[in-house]
């Protein structure tokens, strides 16, 4: 997957299952885009919240979420203008914050691989004791940080943007099935991997 | 129907895609299956922890963070605009600080004494050799600054010539030749050459990093450069008043010597190094005829003459050479003195860069005494206009 190169194709918006964060008003996109810059402040103000929360939990970390989203929120500034109204302002948005973090995510830090990881569970007992009791936070943040870049930017999006398969399809550009692939494969390693954390008892 | 394709459903139930009979599938599934009905308990239970992450935000507002850096970006965007319009000149900003304010903050002012000695070196040859180019692109209205400033280099200081000369130019191009002239009549030639060469290393060092600005924006030759330096004379507070200008003792006259002239000099001249950061040929060419400190000011009536000796400002009597008045102030050698004006009641303005400082003082000839009239901080000249 090449992101930088696709991430750019435009991918018609279907809005099926428009939930999710509030879309910004047309009206101040526009108002944005004609050179009002009060107008297009306020859109960023409205969105830096939604910017920020993918930024974190793509990159994992506070820090580098303010560099990301700012990064983000200054390419909106300058780039509001190729913003066309064929696709969701909020896609859009997110287009811009996750191609960002991916590309921070790729200078930053290798993946650390799933059979890595499992090398520090190998000792799972009690399988049968297990008792499926809830999931801590902060393993699951955990977890996150484990999956490889783009499946985690699609569950950033399906469960911190609360996006559909086409929301994030057309922010990340995409197919359909590839993203649900990489969703339902992200699901089954995290699931795995916090089964893990709770067989191994290590941070249950 | 397999466990595996089943699971796709189960994934797809999460995301709530399936119609109902996909969903009835699933459960009748579910229902025989312990494996699967196990796995789907666990994915539903990450399901909802997954929904239910905090919502984090951020810990200030990341658009009040970035505002800087948007009025930067703003500022930039108006300064490509500005570099076509630059002609009206006029507040192009799409926010309120006036463009020069910009102008200003782009500029380093360190190296502003370095862009202008290459300007100067530039601004003669380009006198030198183009002067039908120069005399109309400089914004002056008239007369003949070329042959003036040639004929000071040639003959040394033949100064009543070109006091007569220039008494009869408009102010404008009194001030522009002022500055020509005085690096044209060369007696300390060596450390005139090294002053103006270590300067010109510092221009040609600092221009790469300079920031896109709007007085440089154009690629037209140094001949053609006088535009320009209009513009950025009329954009720029007087704060470069006098930066090596020196006017000579040709500029003698009380009614050339405002600052806003030598002002005027200093930009015109600083205006060629924008684009060039002076070319090898003409280094060598002015290491043969400038002497900055050769800034001589002759009084109004002519019987006294303002030097600067030993890097101090002397008053001499212009006839016997017998020393009038000295100042108390020693200066370095990278120091810059201006003379500015010369009243009519025996009173000189001049004025000394150091560094960034500029300060300016008042000697009045009559009462033998030396004020410090004004530090005028970042270039600002405006008290010396007494």
């Amino acid at each position: 997957m090449e992101p930088g190169a696709t991430l750019r194709d435009e991918v018609p918006s279907i809005r099926l299952q428009e939930r999710g964060i509030p879309v910004v008003a047309p009206e101040l996109v526009r108002a944005a885009q004609s050179g009002d810059r009060e107008a297009l402040l306020t859109l960023l103000r409205e969105i830096e919240n939604h910017v920020y929360r993918t930024a974190f939990y793509i990159l994992g970390n506070e820090q580098d979420a303010l560099d990301a989203s700012q990064e983000a929120l200054i390419r909106i500034y300058t780039k509001i203008n190729s913003y066309e109204e064929k696709a969701q302002f909020k896609t859009w948005i997110q287009r811009i914050v996750t191609n960002i973090c991916i590309d921070k995510f790729r200078k930053a830090k290798p993946t650390v691989s799933i059979e890595e990881h499992d090398l520090n569970f190998t000792a799972a007992k009690n399988v049968e004791d297990e008792v499926i009791s809830g999931y801590l936070a902060k393993d699951i943040r955990e977890a996150i940080d484990k999956l490889p870049a783009h499946h985690r930017t699609v569950v950033v999006l399906r469960y911190l943007q609360d996006f559909s398969y086409n929301e994030i399809a057309d922010s990340l550009g995409l197919p359909l099935n590839t993203v649900k692939s990489y969703l339902f494969r992200a699901r089954q390693q995290l699931q795995t991997l916090l089964r893990e954390y709770q067989k191994g008892g290590v941070r249950g | 129907m397999n466990c595996q394709e089943r699971m796709e459903l189960m994934h797809r139930y999460l995301d709530h895609d399936l119609d109902e009979l996909e969903q009835q599938e699933m459960i009748l599934h579910l229902q025989e299956c312990t494996d699967c009905a196990e796995l789907f308990e666990r994915l539903k239970q990450l399901s909802d922890e997954l929904a239910t992450l905090p919502k984090v935000t951020p810990a200030f507002s990341l658009v009040d963070a970035i505002l800087p850096r948007l009025d930067e970006i703003d500022r930039q965007t108006a300064a490509k605009e500005g570099t076509a319009a630059k002609e009206t000149a006029g507040p192009i900003n799409r926010r309120s600080i006036p463009w020069t304010r910009r102008l200003r903050d782009q500029i380093s002012w360190k190296l502003f004494g370095g862009v202008l000695a290459a300007g100067i070196v530039l601004g003669i040859f380009v006198m030198n050799e183009k002067h039908l180019v120069l005399i109309p692109s400089a914004g002056m209205k008239n007369s003949d600054p070329s042959t003036s400033s040639r004929e000071m280099a040639a003959s040394g200081r033949s100064a009543d010539r070109v006091d007569t000369r220039s008494a009869a130019e408009p102010k404008k191009d009194l001030a522009a030749n002022d500055g020509a002239k005085s690096l044209g009549a060369a007696p300390q030639i060596n450390d005139a050459a090294k002053e103006v060469d270590s300067r010109q290393q510092s221009a040609k060092s600092g221009e790469p990093s300079r920031p896109n600005s709007t007085i440089s924006g154009s690629s037209r030759s140094d001949a053609v450069s006088g535009t320009d330096q209009h513009k950025v004379t009329a954009s720029s507070p007087s704060g470069e008043n006098g930066f090596g200008s020196g006017s000579d003792s040709a500029a003698g006259s009380a009614d050339n010597a405002p600052d806003s002239k030598s002002d005027e000099s200093a930009q015109t001249f600083a205006g060629p190094k924008q684009k060039n950061g002076g070319t090898g040929t003409s280094d060598q060419r002015f290491t043969t005829m400038l002497a900055p400190q050769d800034h001589n000011m002759m009084s109004p009536d002519g019987k006294l003459t303002a030097v600067i000796d030993a890097l101090k400002v002397v008053v001499r009597n212009t006839e016997t050479n017998e020393s009038v008045f000295t100042s108390t102030y020693t200066w370095q050698d990278t120091d810059v003195i201006t003379f500015l004006s010369w009243s009519a009641d025996n009173k000189l303005t001049y004025q000394v860069k150091s560094g960034e400082t500029i300060q300016t003082f008042v000697i009045d000839i009559n009462a033998k005494t030396e004020t410090k009239a004004a530090d005028t901080g970042e270039g600002r000249t405006s008290e010396t206009k007494k």
